[in-house]
């Protein structure tokens, strides 16, 4: 949500402060990115300039994936910042500008690297935008050249933006430098913890290696660059140096090559250092968490930043217990009983764009204690406000229940039984099984499926046998349970008859 | 204070070199979120430590969901040194530039930052005696093996010149 304001902020301890300008305002300071971009080298004449510049530095950020994804996570100001001369110093307009700033190339006696004094730069953006997260000066000569570290500075030529993507990318996610570029007395990774950036690694086999989820079945681990550079792998150098230290792309990462775009792994470094700035649940409706009076059908949502990198995945559960519910809201149905409960969500950042999630920065939790007001099923919610519940039982008679045939057992329709109750006559359909299509027990057989467990069809009725071997002169023999199975079983039939009969015989 | 300037040096040239992920801090004592803060800018010359700007801010600090990768921890101490606040901060002292070579390729510098500046956000606690900046990044032996140490303090202010 792109916002144009002007706002005046009078702060007592500066005593001049700048016109302060919202590019994009997407929440509060506390639950955001703030990115504060200032002007230096811009006349009170280039003010419009700064505008535009800065709104194309921060569009050309947010062109990027992942930034453009996660935009709606940043928040974007502009200090206007007047400076006596346009320009920095050894720049366009030459060796002495008079600037607010003092940004100057040539710092260090690197021609293209534009430094800025911290010092100035920090006050003037405690002055009017003190929730700053992350600080930005745009220095108003083309020249191109910049710098990062506790303060990214740009020029305005055109390709500087890269530059400030791949120094933000230091400064937000740690990311590690991907190219070979030697730096003398950089530490080396620790062979305990490996290296801190998500983007390198000590570890060249698949089960060591950090990234080893993005990882192809059939690329080879260490990837040689006959592979290809498209792939996913464990290419050789990295972090300054030529050989021990892997990097996840062969070529085309804008941590190894200005001008690329952000690698996979990369992605996913940067979208976990978004988030664990900003909580995933911005909102809870309601707000109050502890004991709220829920009446049924009454809804509990949680709100999520509109990220556009794969939409979120909610979890609801009622005691511990999870539920089918899996949209950003509640319904507070008839499945919850009257009564206190917990309902729990977890909300997850459901991007394509991260597999892993060491921290659990991508999933936040929340839940409200709540009071139930709701209706049994021979129950009516006779009033639900405040905290009173009142529910009025349904008429005596009124169905609550379907019948049912289960395991051998018929179940009626239940009934209301007038006092809030639903009663249903359960009976055993004994040596029957229950007709699932009737809904009552069977009375008669024609298959061996139409009798329990243990029971026999035999001539139209089901018989139970006697446990084997336990009739006085009655001789089951072993295996004989398998011919005796089917109702064409003359032989066993016939035994089980006859020991029937045995017993019968002898019970006279 | 040739000694600060030392330790000062030291601590800049160990920033310049790399910045490490912070070891696991110690667990502050429980506090409720605080629902406005002070944000302090500390100048980091050789000269010394000292506060440049502060602001108090009338809105709740922002808390980290997870451990910062920042190589320092800014520590709120009692009087008795408990620390009742800790959380993470970026180093300060580096100025880094990446630009394209003549041949296609990246090139980088690092110089350091003459006047380095360190800006820290902090809740407003009881009983504060000290503002303490420790350096709590890993180090290793040759072998790259992790070893102990006792974080050294990069600054330390008293709390009546950080809130005065």
């Amino acid at each position: 949500m792109r916002r144009r304001l002007w706002l005046s902020l009078l702060v007592a301890s500066v005593a001049t402060a700048a016109p302060v300008e919202v590019l994009y305002d997407n929440g509060p300071a506390d639950q955001r990115i703030d990115l504060v971009i200032l002007g230096d080298g811009y006349t009170s004449s280039d003010q419009a300039k700064l505008s535009e510049d800065a709104l194309s530095a921060v569009e050309g950020l947010f062109r990027e994936t992942p930034y453009g994804e996660y935009r709606s996570l940043f928040n974007v100001k502009v200090i206007h910042l007047v400076s006596n001369q346009n320009g920095a110093d050894n720049g366009t307009y030459g060796a002495s500008r008079d600037t607010a700033l003092d940004t100057n190339f040539n710092c260090g006696g690197i021609d293209r690297l534009l430094c800025v004094d911290t010092a100035k730069a920090t006050a003037a953006a405690m002055a009017d935008a003190p929730e700053f997260d992350v600080l930005v000066v745009i220095a108003n000569d083309p020249k191109y050249g910049g710098s990062g570290g506790s303060i990214g500075v740009i020029s305005t030529h055109a390709s500087a933006v890269d530059l400030l993507s791949h120094e933000l990318s230091h400064t937000l996610a740690g990311l590690a430098d991907e190219y070979e570029d030697p730096y003398p007395g950089y530490p080396a990774c620790s062979t305990t913890n490996d290296c801190p950036e998500p983007n390198a690694s000590i570890r060249g086999t698949r089960a060591t290696l950090k990234w080893a989820a993005w990882l192809e079945p059939s690329t080879q681990v260490p990837t040689g660059e006959s592979e290809g550079n498209s792939a996913i792998g464990a290419y050789e150098g990295c972090r300054y140096l030529k050989t021990g230290v892997y990097r996840p792309k062969d070529l085309g990462c804008m941590m190894k090559v200005l001008g690329g775009e952000f690698c996979s792994v990369c992605r996913e470094g940067l979208i976990r250092s978004f988030w664990r700035k900003v909580p995933v649940i911005n909102g809870l409706v309601p707000a109050n968490t502890s004991t709220v009076q829920v009446c049924g059908g009454a809804t509990l949502a949680v709100q999520t930043p509109p990220t556009t990198g794969g939409g979120y995945s909610f979890l609801w559960s009622v005691d511990g217990v999870p539920t089918a519910q899996t949209s950003a809201t509640f319904t507070v149905d008839e499945t919850v009983s009257s009564g206190q409960h917990t309902i729990s969500v977890v909300a997850r950042d459901a991007t394509a764009m991260a597999r892993n999630d060491p921290d659990g920065v991508l999933t936040q939790q929340a839940q409200w204690n709540i009071q139930a007001c709701t209706a049994g099923v021979c129950d009516e919610v006779a009033s639900c406000s405040g905290s009173t519940c009142e529910t009025t039982p349904k008429a005596a008679g009124v169905v609550c229940g379907e019948a049912s045939c289960t395991h051998g057992v018929q179940t009626s329709a239940g009934t209301c039984d007038g006092a809030g109750g639903c009663v249903a006559n359960s009976v055993s359909c004994q040596a029957f099984t229950c007709d699932d299509a009737a809904l009552a027990c069977r009375t008669s057989c024609s298959q061996s499926d139409h009798c329990a467990e243990g029971s026999y069809c035999v001539e139209g009725t089901c018989l139970t046998l006697p446990a084997k071997n336990s009739l006085p002169g009655v001789v089951v023999p072993d295996g004989g349970c398998g011919g005796c199975s089917s109702a064409g079983s003359a032989g066993w039939a016939g035994l089980a008859l006859l020991a029937l009969g045995r017993l019968r015989r002898r019970r006279k | 204070m040739p000694l600060f300037r030392a330790v000062l040096t030291v601590v800049l040239l160990g920033a310049m070199a790399c910045a490490q992920p912070a070891s696991p801090p110690p667990a502050p004592t429980a506090q409720p979120v605080p629902q406005r803060h002070l944000v302090v800018a500390i100048s980091m010359e050789a000269s010394g430590a000292k506060v440049i700007a502060r602001r108090l801010v009338e809105r709740p600090m922002q808390i980290d969901r997870a451990p910062s990768r920042g190589a320092w921890q800014v520590e709120l101490t009692d009087v008795e040194g408990n620390v009742l606040h800790a959380s993470s901060v970026q180093p300060v002292g580096v100025i880094r530039g990446e630009f394209e070579g003549p041949d296609g390729k990246l090139v980088h510098h690092q110089v350091p930052d003459p006047h380095p500046v360190l800006t820290v956000r902090v809740p407003l606690l009881s009983k504060v005696a000290s503002l303490r900046v420790r350096d709590v990044s890993e180090v290793w032996d040759a072998q790259g093996k992790t070893l102990p140490r006792d974080p050294p303090t990069v600054v330390e202010l008293p709390w009546s010149e950080v809130a005065p």
